[in-house]
């Protein structure tokens, strides 16, 4: 068995997603290096269960997502500490006028239960559609929308979001959101 | 990979509000104007660990995977 140009390119375009997704899901950029590492390993030993022609990315979410559930969600008390030392270990943004923003929801996110942050993070941030989200954590399409619903609203509570006016300089983001209604 | 980019801040939970303003001390939906400050700054704390460069170990995995599945020639002769 040997990759082919195309499949081959599709894990590496995914890799930067996947780490991203797994940053934000684990709280720990070592740890979510590891979680890549071991889907990436575990996607080239099962290459051939791979359907071409199906969504390669949702593929390596799915094997992620259920790597992160069943082998780290027993290190998930390390990452729900509210002292700060979460938010602390995060602190690599570029942006230093968005990095305490973004510790903030960092923080946040590790708060949220498992189901709830994934939905969030699949959606919100990775891009997937309520359909291919549902598919990757194995639920019904229902219950993805009312986790990113409760996801949210958990999220802005523990984040006090009131005003957009008072956020951030991203005018093309904000009106491009804006406009989508 | 599709960026849906509305996604986290869309209509699926509108609390109805048009945009209005947060009612004061409510628990259990935010309003549009919130739904859409969250969805920004998932995106923006997305895009900004999509900025970061994954280790070499992980895409020579993928990059090397042939060579390493497979034996060279020398190593079929042998």
């Amino acid at each position: 068995m040997s990759l082919d140009e195309q499949t081959r390119d599709s894990i590496l375009s995914a890799i930067p997603n996947l780490r991203a997704f797994a940053i934000s899901l684990s709280g720990n950029v070592d740890r979510a290096d590891d979680l890549v590492q071991e889907t990436v390993l575990r996607a080239l030993a099962n290459i051939d269960s791979f359907q071409p022609g199906t969504n390669m990315s949702a593929w390596l979410f799915t094997i992620l997502r259920n790597l992160f559930r069943s082998e780290y969600r027993k290190r998930r008390r390390e990452v729900e500490d509210a002292t700060g030392m979460y938010a602390e270990s995060m602190k690599s943004q570029p942006e230093q006028a968005s990095r305490l923003e973004f510790e903030e929801l960092r923080a946040a996110l590790a708060r949220l239960p498992d189901d709830q942050r994934e939905a969030v993070l699949l959606v919100g941030a990775s891009g997937f559609s309520y359909e291919e989200a549902a598919a990757i954590c194995g639920c019904a399409v229902g219950t993805i929308k009312s986790r990113v619903n409760r996801a949210r609203n958990r999220l802005a509570e523990l984040m006090s979001i009131e005003s957009l006016e008072d956020f951030g300089p991203d005018q093309e983001t904000r009106a491009v959101l804006t406009a989508d209604n | 990979m599709k960026h849906k980019q509305d996604k986290a801040g869309s209509s699926a939970s509108s609390s109805g509000s048009g945009g209005g303003e947060r009612r004061e001390g409510s628990k259990g939906s935010i309003d549009r104007e919130g739904q859409i400050k969250l969805g920004i700054l998932i995106r923006r704390m997305y895009e900004a660990d999509l900025q970061k460069p994954p280790p070499e170990g992980i895409t020579d995995l993928v990059k090397q995977f042939d060579k390493l599945r497979e034996p060279s020639d020398e190593d079929s002769r042998a």
